[in-house]
């Protein structure tokens, strides 16, 4: 990626600018394995939209290899592009294996949002042996945009752009939502939110996928 | 494997727009192009008849939402005609019905834009 200043926020990038607690510095509460999820996700709605992948309703498929220019995107591409004679598999065998890569995909898409200067890194330590890692929002122009147009499409009627769309069934998979919106404001918007999630079928696989993380941290827990 | 392509479709008048075998990633591109050429004529209603519709991928449901939010912004309406087999499947499947309205065939369509 040669030039971040003239190149569009990634939707891996807005959805931690989403994740991300600006008064705290810190990540909502996720479940680390649902985080891996979203961020899995994340990427392949942004190969999706690149038209480097598309689906139908069973599989994902790669339509194009051709690299899209973008450190993170490119080689998760190059990975997929390696699966024997790029075979289509369902979008939850693509989800499960970049979930491996959730947490390195994360780090790389903050280091990115640090060198366009929307965040900083601040590193600490609690009792001088826990380490505490924050995020301070620098330029909170961006993260205030996207607020701002998630929620028009989520509050209004209006129909939104593909990538508005995947980001808001991505916000819905890992209940996002419940962090930005009141508690009202959530049950008043859930119809239409559920709408918009819904058009998206990789929106569609990562909820799938974060109920069964969700389900099966609730029954180990259950079981302690 | 992409016979959707500006050539291959029929532009009859202004409103409505014949689409060919498939709209995946490669013909949604042609498709919204071609769909431009309507708003830029100032079609106001624009229905898109599946007939010879046999395959829809996500690509092309994207690239029909795009046309429908193109063409709500200037205040014009998308509406969608004979959508059968698996293109159906794939429109129902992700609720785009409940934003691009569907209709079983043409004259009904029609009917409906008119009132």
């Amino acid at each position: 990626m040669s030039d971040l200043s003239k190149t569009p926020l990634t939707i891996l990038e807005e959805f931690l600018l989403l994740a991300l607690d600006d008064s705290a510095g810190q990540f909502y509460s996720f479940a680390r394995s649902s985080l891996d999820c979203a961020v899995a996700g994340a990427v392949l709605m942004d190969l999706t939209i690149r038209n480097r992948l598309d689906n139908d309703l069973k599989d994902m498929f790669i339509v194009s290899t051709r690299p899209v220019g973008d450190d993170i995107l490119d080689p998760v591409l190059e990975t997929m592009a390696l699966a024997p004679v790029m075979t289509p598999h369902p979008i939850t065998y693509w989800l499960r294996q970049l979930s491996d890569e959730g947490e390195a995909l994360c780090e790389k898409a903050l280091r990115r949002l640090e060198q366009r200067g929307i965040l900083k890194r601040e590193d600490k330590k609690i009792l001088w042996v826990f380490g505490s890692r924050r995020y301070p929002i620098v330029h909170d122009k961006e993260m205030r945009e996207v607020k701002l147009r998630i929620l028009g499409v989520i509050l209004r009627d209006d129909i939104p752009s593909p990538h508005d769309m995947m980001l808001t069934a991505l916000g819905h998979a890992c209940g996002l939502f419940r962090h930005i919106l009141s508690s009202q404001e959530l049950a008043a918007a859930l119809p239409r939110i559920e709408l918009v999630a819904r058009m998206d079928l990789i929106g569609q696989a990562v909820a799938k996928a974060v109920t069964e993380i969700e389900a099966a941290i609730a029954m180990a827990s259950g079981f302690r | 494997m992409q016979t959707t392509a500006t050539e291959s479709w029929n532009l009859k008048e202004p409103e409505i727009m014949e689409m060919a075998s498939r709209l995946d990633c490669d013909a949604a591109i042609d498709f919204e192009q071609d769909a431009r050429i309507f708003i830029q004529r100032g079609a106001k209603e624009l229905v898109l008849n599946c007939a010879g519709l046999t395959v829809m991928t996500g690509a092309g449901l994207r690239a029909m939402l795009t046309m429908a939010k193109e063409m709500k912004q200037v205040e014009g309406k998308l509406v969608v005609c004979n959508l059968q087999g698996q293109p159906q499947e794939m429109f129902e499947a992700c609720g785009f019905n409940e934003i691009i309205p569907a209709y079983s065939n043409k004259d009904k369509a029609f009917a409906r834009m008119a009132a």
